[in-house]
């Protein structure tokens, strides 16, 4: 009997219209555990080298771990995986809501679609009908529309998943949406569901998943949740959400601003978590079976019209708000409204504007080119070039492929303030006085996201020290213009940055949320009891679980290698706007990494790793991880 | 003198052990009425930089908030954002 998981993976071959239940792999169990580990396997084994990312052999995979979906803090996460259209490499992205739950509750731990379909469609699930609909209604509708359609025609208990226009137009950064406000942003995988000719999926499921020892799990489940109440950084996070940092990322000059120019801005106060509950907030929004719910929903108010939104996190505060100069909540707020209809990454979306208004504020790109005289800071500006964007018309299907092409097509100096890693843009944290980030940017898999690492708290006691009282608010706020922050030492940064990566799957892999361990500090047995309790099996934290998220790393560094000509080494560079240009103002005034240290922290890293001096694990790393992999 | 209860999010003392200052979730500390939370912060080895978000008696205050009272203070480290 297999218990934890809902046993069956899900194969639907869209150019042949064929849907096949089939039961879970035991070697993806045995070896991989669930969510990213299942993905990471799947997308190795599966994708037929030299895959097209939007082409009809790539694999769009829909994954769960073994404790998503139980009774227990925050088990709602869901991981997405598929070749990534921004990299050509390895992509994936995770998230929240409650659709990956229903997903195991129809009976399916793992989805993966293939081919193409004829005509527009949506994906039918309800347990064990699974119909591929047509779905030319849905199509060029905006992701809540879908959502209110698709739940008044089968039902207000169906989940469901879509893409916006920038999915089907195949933007390279297009995202799913789900739960009127929760996405999978990163990678670019809403293109690869568009490319499919999918706009949505929508599912029911009615069924248990079988546990292994029902009473102990439930007792277990309710000693957790008593766990985090009782914690100190239970009450924390939940007021303001993600957005509570965003006054720290600017006092510590981490705040993207202009396009990643500079590090601070003067208008933090005006963009930030309190900004959100005094102008924007409704109510508290979270996940499945979160305790500590971050999500905000609330009204937008601009000349535009109201706008009902969840968000803006930290990270769209930071990409759409300071790195595009807007300092307007409500213009912000409504920004990230409409990402989430067109179905656009916010990270990649603020990041590609900042540089589209950056090469006109240059003169690389011309009005006429543009289309329009668009202004740093003017929301018809951001508006406008998104909305191009998503239609990739005129300008707009340049930078619909992302930074890195896209500056590979305006030319001039753009790539030099094009601001990615393997093609993937950069997140919140501006990191030239910041080495441990920085690398973590570097070495991510997926490219230029935080999520594979952060250690940013890290970097900051490093070049503060113990007790420093740098006062940075009250200075800058009195007009401060000089480096208040000391340099941060890069010598000791690459355990941490391989502590956190290592961290991070893990949590992926079972299929909850991080912010309970991350935050609140909930011990990591109670994560080895609740699987046992789930799954009838043993499991280590630290020797089995943090193992298996260094096996993943390799993996996926050996599927990027199969998969993008010349990988290497170069790929894992910053953009040379921080290894050349100093930042010009706030508390790390002056700061810039050198392309030495750059290069010293690779080396030190790649040989912790077990990776060769271009980055690729050598053949008695792959042994020792037992991966057959070339 | 007044008692504050010092209370560290597992965000805030995670980096404090990666700095080689761990500390406890929890403890007492004994300081004279009046005295500012980043008085306090600079006393315990914690530069105010690495404090982004703190509780007093669950209401949020600024490092610049005077203890006047017996309280329980509530300290968050940073953390990534969604």
């Amino acid at each position: 009997m297999l218990y934890g998981y809902a046993g069956h993976t899900l194969r639907i071959d869209l150019s042949r219209d064929t849907i096949e239940k089939e039961p879970l792999k035991q070697e993806w169990m045995d070896d991989f555990i669930g969510g990213r580990g299942f993905t990471a396997k799947i997308l190795y084994d599966e994708i037929p080298a030299g895959t097209d990312p939007l082409g009809p052999d790539n694999r769009f995979v829909i994954a769960m771990g073994p404790l998503s979906g139980l009774f227990l803090p925050a088990a709602g996460k869901t991981h997405f995986a598929a070749k990534s259209p921004a990299t050509g490499g390895y992509g994936d992205s995770n998230m929240g809501g409650h659709f990956g739950v229903t997903m195991k509750y129809a009976g399916y731990d793992v989805t993966i679609l293939t081919g193409r379909a004829k005509e527009p469609s949506y994906i039918f699930i309800d347990n064990d009908t699974v119909e591929i609909r047509p779905a030319s209604h849905l199509w060029g509708k905006g992701s809540t529309a879908v959502e209110e359609i698709l739940k008044n025609d089968l039902g207000q208990e169906f989940q469901i998943l879509t893409i916006g226009e920038a999915g089907e137009s195949m933007v390279h950064f297009a995202c799913i949406s789900h739960d009127f406000g929760r996405q999978a942003g990163r990678t670019g995988i809403g293109a690869v569901l568009g490319s499919k000719n999918i706009k949505a999926i929508a599912v029911r499921g009615t069924r248990d998943i079988p546990v292994f020892d029902p009473k102990g799990l439930l007792k277990k489940g309710k000693q957790t949740y008593a766990a985090c109440r009782e914690k100190p950084g239970f009450k924390g996070w939940t007021p303001e959400g993600t957005a509570g940092i965003t006054n720290w990322c600017n006092d510590v000059g981490a705040l993207p601003t202009r396009n990643f120019a500079t590090s601070h801005c003067d208008y933090a106060d005006k963009i930030n978590g309190k900004a959100i509950l005094d102008e924007l907030k409704i109510t508290d929004k979270g996940c499945f079976s979160c305790p500590i719910p971050c999500g905000k929903y609330g009204l937008a108010k601009t000349g535009k019209g109201n706008k009902y939104v969840e968000g803006p996190e930290y990270e769209t505060l930071a990409l759409v708000g300071s790195n595009c100069e807007l300092s307007d909540i409500h213009a912000v707020a409504h920004v990230n409204w409409v990402c989430d209809e067109l179905g656009i990454d916010t990270c990649s979306g603020g990041a590609v504007v900042s540089f589209a208004l950056e090469c006109y504020e240059k003169g690389l790109i011309s009005k006429e080119e543009m289309g329009m005289d668009v202004k740093w800071g003017d929301l018809d500006s951001i508006v406008y070039i998104l909305e191009k964007i998503a239609k990739r018309e005129g300008i707009g299907d340049v930078l619909a492929d992302g930074v890195k092409k896209a500056a590979e097509k305006i030319g001039g100096d753009s790539s030099k303030f094009a601001i990615h890693v393997k093609g993937l843009e950069w997140t919140g944290y501006e990191s030239r006085n910041a080495p441990g980030m920085m690398l973590g940017y570097m070495t991510a898999d997926i490219g230029a996201h935080h999520n594979r690492c952060w250690v940013l708290g890290s970097d900051v006691a490093n070049a503060v020290g113990g007790n420093q009282d740098a006062n940075v608010h009250d200075l800058i706020s009195q007009g401060a213009d000089f480096s208040v922050i000391p340099k941060a030492d890069h010598k000791n940064v690459v355990p941490l940055v391989l502590k956190s990566q290592h961290l991070r799957p893990a949590f992926d892999i079972l299929g909850t949320c991080r912010l309970q361990y991350m935050e609140i500090g909930l011990e990591t047995h109670y994560y080895e009891e609740l699987y046992y309790h789930a799954t009838g099996k043993k499991l280590d934290f630290n020797k089995d679980l943090l193992k298996l998220s260094e096996k993943i790393w390799h993996l996926n560094r050996m599927f990027n290698k199969r998969e993008i000509p010349d990988f290497g080494r170069k790929y894992d560079y910053p953009p040379p706007r921080f290894y050349e240009e100093p930042i010009p103002s706030g508390p790390n005034k002056g700061h810039k990494v050198e392309f030495s240290v750059i290069e010293e922290m690779l080396d030190t890293y790649y040989k912790a790793r077990g990776w060769d001096e271009n980055g690729i694990p050598t053949k008695d790393t792959l042994e020792k991880f037992n991966l057959a992999v070339e | 003198m007044i008692t504050i209860t010092l209370n560290m999010s597992e965000s805030l003392l995670s980096i404090l052990r990666d700095a080689g200052r761990p500390g406890q979730p929890t403890r007492r500390i004994r300081v004279e009425a009046g005295t500012l939370v980043r008085q306090v912060l600079i006393d315990q080895g914690i530069s105010p930089l690495l404090v982004p978000l703190i509780f007093l008696d669950s209401r949020k205050v600024s490092v610049d908030t005077p203890l006047q009272t017996n309280g329980v203070l509530t300290l968050h480290g940073p953390l990534a954002g969604g």
